[in-house]
């Protein structure tokens, strides 16, 4: 999911081929019904988010980036939803770079009741 | 007033990508994954 503009959509796959649906909330209601808010400005620029750019400077990533057309404080997260529309598991990340392993999803997913 | 896990997801009704219609509460049966991204560069 995600509230990026029709341009940046299609740039973005343009560049991965990602082999699943990508919803697209322009109003953020969706986030703010998961209760996703928008991070400070420190923490969304503090010293891991700069380290984070610097290794994507570093290995040449930097030809993927653009100047941020949005608001680069809102901040993402992970949910997994049970079969009973319940929320099973969450992750609401506090910056950038707080992210849940993949791991800890995919586990999420396998607990649920089958 | 934030959702907690054991709480009924929010039923979210959201477009794809390609303009078609999506609603959480039409995939009720199956797991559903939701990743929210900060926002794409």
């Amino acid at each position: 999911m995600t509230f990026t503009g029709h341009g940046n959509l299609e740039r973005y796959q343009r560049i991965n081929d990602v082999p699943f649906r990508i919803l697209v909330d322009p109003d953020r209601s969706a986030y703010r019904a998961f209760g996703l808010g928008r991070g400070s400005f420190r923490r969304v620029w503090g010293t891991r988010a700069l380290g984070r750019y610097l290794r994507i400077f570093r290995s040449g990533g930097l030809r993927h980036l653009r100047r941020p057309s949005e608001d680069i404080l809102q901040l993402g997260g992970d949910f997994v939803v049970a079969p009973d529309g319940t929320l099973a598991w969450g992750f609401r990340g506090q910056g950038p770079d707080d992210r849940p392993s993949v791991d800890d999803l995919v586990d999420a997913v396998r607990a649920l009741p089958t | 007033m934030t959702v907690d896990v054991g709480d009924p997801a929010p039923d979210v009704e959201l477009l794809d990508v390609d303009g078609r219609s999506w609603s959480l509460a039409d995939h009720r049966g199956r797991p559903v994954v939701l990743i929210f991204h900060r926002h794409i560069h």
